[in-house]
């Protein structure tokens, strides 16, 4: 408890969060991140249901009445496409990056200019076409050494001069223990989330800190629909993954029946335990590929199982439960509780098969 | 706790006389939005209930004494007592308030206070001056809600809820401690992040 204390004063902050530097050699996350498969399967993985994903933010705007407008089919689909451009926006998956290294470093040293100034004086370029993370910062103490800036005086420096909506220049204290916890159990994971990514840039100490703490409390409270359909689900599902610790989301996914999902999450775990980072020059390996062929069928047969006999279904289904199976055999921690899962819903499933075959053949008869 | 269980009792009965419009309602069961010729008080026969139910509401004198003012714990607790129910039902609190002024048009700002000297000092004190157990305090999310719009997430302006202008800049103060310290959750604008900046550079 002393040492959460510790991780809340940001000018101490420069490398102790652990949450992304575990084990013998410590990973960056950012190496696997950016690969267009991850985030293709962060993507899948998410609900992507359109009512909350377009769900309006209340900032203080002045409403606009709803427009009816007449369309063709052409204008249809081109405005169809436009929504799927959309919600690729809206689900952007905030970056996930290891902490940051410090960066100050003396430029000069002028032992004649102590005493002329008796507080710091700071220096910023406001071009505004520079990145607020490349700009140059720099402070004069009063002893006369001219130095870059930390990382924190950048980010107050940089909210000062060129603000951002939502972002205040000292840290919200509700970013600080207890208040953080009790934001957590009351639920808010979204608005604490939400308000992370506006606040903190995603190498932050303290962004990491909120962010693994709020995942966490999720994954103890299972409570994934709440982050379902948000663009924070797929930093949910990254951190599992990256930690190894899937096996409740795996467990959701599969009393929810949704086995597509948890093949994805399954193919993910596997794509961040790789000793190499992911470039996307690499083919994929011929394991990933009859993996992608488990759930790409699956998908296929998705929008046709209706209509398609129940014996093609059960084969993609039974490639998914293969490989569920063979996760579950070999590098899952909760093994009995996930094969129970597994085991319910291969029962319903049979159920279920045995009440259509039925139905049917009472239809033909009739 | 020991102190807000020994306010109980006292807490069942109204706080304030006037507010009793939304009660008289409430308590007659009437849909109806209340008359403003309801009258100051109604009578503790109506507010009595069916024989055999809870201890009755009671009526209190007026009480125009803030120089103590009530803790935020009692507040809290208040906003979801019976007393509070009966005088305000589901509505906000400033729901019922009308201000009087001269002609059709009312003053662009409401008045300054309405506590001079520690007391009540006007004949029809602003709903959050009115009712001593309304403390705006950030810790008061049932009552800021109510100060807050449900379509923008924009806080209401004096013109609508008639507060004063003392108890408007308490209003304001709570709202700020409220996102400081995160008991009242609100949107932010979505960050759109440019993915080229975070990208490791390429080996």
């Amino acid at each position: 408890m002393a040492f959460r204390r510790l991780l809340s004063f940001n000018h101490v902050g420069n490398n102790f969060c652990r949450k992304y530097c575990q084990g013998v050699a410590s990973r960056d996350p950012s190496l696997y991140f950016f690969s267009s498969r991850v985030q293709e399967l962060l993507f899948q993985l998410n609900d992507r249901q359109h009512d909350l994903v377009f769900k309006p933010r209340k900032l203080g705007q002045k409403l606009d009445a709803p427009q009816y407008v007449f369309m063709t089919d052409e204008d249809l689909d081109k405005e169809r496409r436009r929504i799927e451009q959309c919600l690729r926006e809206k689900l952007q998956v905030p970056p996930v990056l290891g902490p940051r290294k410090p960066i100050e470093r003396v430029l000069a040293k002028d032992p004649r200019l102590e005493g002329l100034h008796d507080s710091k004086l700071v220096c910023i370029d406001i071009s505004p076409d520079l990145s607020d993370r490349k700009r140059m910062i720099t402070v004069r103490e009063p002893d006369g050494t001219l130095r870059t800036a930390n990382w924190h005086e950048r980010g107050r420096i940089n909210q000062i001069f060129l603000p951002v909506d939502g972002r205040t220049v000292t840290m919200p204290k509700m970013f600080e223990e207890p208040h953080l916890t009790e934001c957590l159990d009351r639920e808010e994971y979204v608005s604490v989330l939400d308000r992370a990514c506006v606040q903190f840039e995603p190498d932050d100490p303290d962004y990491i800190r909120v962010t693994s703490a709020t995942y966490d409390h999720v994954d103890a409270a299972r409570l994934y629909e709440r982050l379902q359909s948000t663009r924070h689900f797929g930093a949910l599902a990254f951190y599992l993954a990256w930690h190894r610790r899937i096996d409740n989301l795996l467990l959701y996914f599969i009393q929810l029946e949704k086995l597509d999902q948890a093949v994805k999450l399954i193919h993910l775990y596997r794509l961040l335990r790789s000793a190499e980072p992911i470039s996307d020059q690499t083919p994929p390996t011929r394991q990933e590929s009859s993996q992608s062929d488990g759930f790409s069928s699956s998908s296929e047969s998705g929008p046709e199982s209706e209509s398609s006999s129940s014996d093609s279904d059960s084969d993609s289904e039974g490639v998914q439960l293969d490989i569920i199976r063979d996760y579950i055999e070999n590098a899952s921690v909760k093994r009995p509780v996930l094969e129970l899962a597994l085991q319910n819903f291969q029962h319903l499933s049979a159920e279920r098969r045995r009440v259509e075959r039925e139905q049917r053949r009472a239809d033909g008869r009739q | 706790m020991q102190s807000v269980l020994r306010l109980a009792g006292t807490m069942l009965c109204r706080s304030t006389a006037r507010p009793c419009l939304s009660a008289g309602a409430a308590l007659c069961q009437s849909a109806a939005r209340p008359s403003p010729s309801a009258g100051l008080r109604t009578s503790a026969v109506a507010l009595a209930g069916p024989v055999g139910a809870e201890p009755p509401l009671e009526l209190r004198p007026l009480n125009k004494d803030r120089s103590n003012p009530v803790p935020v714990e009692t507040s809290i607790a208040y906003l979801q007592s019976a007393a509070y129910r009966a005088t305000y039902g589901s509505e906000p609190v400033w729901r019922s308030y009308r201000r009087n002024h001269k002609g059709h048009i009312p003053p662009r700002k409401t008045r300054r206070t309405c506590i001079r000297g520690g007391q009540l000092s006007t004949g029809n004190p602003c709903p959050a001056c009115r009712d001593e157990y309304l403390v705006l305090d950030y810790r008061n999310v049932a009552l800021l809600r109510q100060f807050v719009s449900e379509s923008t997430g924009e806080i209401l302006d004096t013109s609508r809820t008639g507060l004063c202008q003392v108890k408007h800049r308490e209003l304001l103060a709570a709202m700020t401690k409220a996102r400081e310290y995160g008991t009242l959750a609100f949107d932010v604008p979505f960050r759109v992040y440019d993915y080229n900046e975070y990208k490791p550079s390429a080996a």
